[in-house]
């Protein structure tokens, strides 16, 4: 795993704290951003873009196993930077492995393996949509 | 004549041994009908062309070049030609060479296997298993039920279905044997006298799934063509040396078992060889020369195999497929593990 990703979406997450003023604590209206807050929607909509452009690149994330670390990672270097905040998410874990799933595995399953160009494309895409949905 | 199986062979005899008339194959009618009748009671058809009339698959590869070798070289760059066969033990390693060639087949398709519904991976073997033939021929040979040389392809077929399947060449502490590399006194360890149960149980994980006997060029082209490996027993010699094309011409006679890894039915091959050809690896080592090269491709055969034309053999034959692999390793989620 590649230090400079972590780092990366650490610097996204401190970032999303900056920006942080008063809670939003409205629902949104989309797909999944109707599952948390107007506030925690904008900042996990910011999180899956930055993901979806981490994971075009080849060097830091090879495999499928690399993507699923580095999701997990960086979910929590985000929760961590912004306690009181980014809290009570776990509603979305469901949904988003879901979707992320019927991306880039087959029957139900994600191989561990190499992370292909086809993969990597539809990983991208999926992501952009739930950064989209948020 | 036939072998001293007390005897081990330095790999350069192999070849005098044969043309000599030692019998690597050495075929059994009652055998035989024994495979076909295991194939039908386990719900399966034996029978090449209506296999291949069932699964509309007869024809499909008329005038094609099918090398499904490249998948295995795919896998295990150094899995062929294998280890050179040190006794009369030929059919064993046409078969476990054969066995091989289905599992990459399966796993280069990406469709999960029929009856797990699971993705296979192609196990992971030492360096030196790979340079072995990854599979275990001795777990085969094990099962011959007697303690001379020479069987049958369809006789080890019933043994890869029943007894021993894909046998990864790697130690088996449990059992006290290490099949990492090829032995000839190892292949001799049982015979008449079959392996004992633990044997058996540490040998039967990745049993064949079926197999089916072949009659005709065709049949062996259509099935190639879909993957499924051939072992092939006969008694025509080849040539040593390989043409500008990869081919050798029949030159004696052996009684011998050799892997069917590719055929050639493009039209400009039935030109200049007036006939289809078919592409045998032997399980003598690197033990011919001449052109690796396939015609019109950048790809090369692999060593100790040689292009034949099919009019100058006529040889019985089984095709192998549906091997039980490995299934391939999931990731638990892809949950971000929010809280």
């Amino acid at each position: 795993m590649k230090t400079a990703v972590y780092a990366c979406l650490a610097l996204l997450a401190l970032g999303i704290v900056g920006q942080w003023g008063l809670l939003d604590l409205v629902p949104g209206s989309r797909p999944l951003g109707h599952l948390v807050t107007r506030q925690q929607s904008k900042d996990l909509r910011e999180f899956y873009g930055a993901l979806a452009k981490v994971v075009g690149s080849t060097n830091d994330i090879a495999t499928t196993s690399d993507f699923r670390n580095t999701q997990i990672l960086a979910a929590k270097i985000m929760q961590a930077n912004t306690p009181g905040h980014l809290v009570g998410l776990e509603k979305i874990n469901g949904p988003i492995n879901e979707r992320l799933v019927a991306a880039i595995g087959v029957d139900g399953e994600v191989p561990d393996g190499p992370l292909t160009a086809e993969m990597r494309a539809k990983l991208q895409k999926v992501l952009d949509q739930i950064s989209e949905d948020f | 004549m036939n072998w001293d199986s007390s005897y081990v062979f330095d790999e350069d005899d192999i070849p005098a041994a044969y043309a000599a008339g030692a019998e690597g194959v050495i075929y059994d009618a009652a055998e035989h009908e024994a495979f076909l009748g295991h194939v039908k009671d386990t719900g399966n058809n034996p029978v090449g062309a209506e296999v291949a009339s069932e699964y509309a698959f007869a024809d499909e590869s008329k005038g094609k070049l099918v090398i499904p070798f490249v998948h295995v070289l795919d896998k295990y760059p150094a899995a062929w030609p294998g280890p050179a066969q040190k006794r009369g033990d030929c059919v064993s390693h046409a078969v476990s060479r054969s066995l091989l060639g289905v599992v990459c087949t399966e796993i280069i398709s990406g469709i999960p296997d029929e009856k797990s519904g699971k993705l296979e991976e192609a196990p992971e073997v030492s360096p030196e298993a790979e340079s072995q033939a990854v599979f275990s021929s001795e777990a085969l040979y094990w099962f011959r039920r007697k303690n001379s040389d020479g069987w049958q392809s369809s006789s080890a077929a019933k043994v890869a279905l029943t007894k021993a399947g894909a046998v990864v060449r790697k130690p088996y502490p449990e059992v006290g044997l290490d099949l990492t590399r090829y032995s000839a006194q190892t292949a001799g360890k049982w015979g008449a006298t079959p392996p004992p149960d633990e044997v058996v149980d540490a040998m039967d994980d990745h049993l064949l799934r079926t197999a089916t006997s072949l009659d005709s060029i065709e049949e062996w082209r259509d099935f190639l063509g879909r993957g499924f490996f051939i072992a092939s027993d006969g008694g025509e010699g080849f040539e040593r040396t390989r043409d500008e094309n990869g081919a050798s011409h029949r030159k004696g006679s052996w009684s011998h078992a050799m892997c069917v890894c590719g055929l050639d039915d493009r039209p400009e091959t039935h030109r200049l060889y007036g006939c289809a050809l078919a592409l045998f690896l032997n399980s003598w080592g690197k033990y011919n020369s001449g052109p690796r090269k396939i015609r019109g491709t950048d790809i090369s055969i692999p060593e100790g195999s040689f292009w034949a034309p099919v009019d100058e053999f006529r040889r019985r034959a089984t095709a192998f497929s549906g091997a039980n692999g490995w299934a391939r390793k999931s990731l638990p989620d892809l949950n971000p593990g929010f809280s």
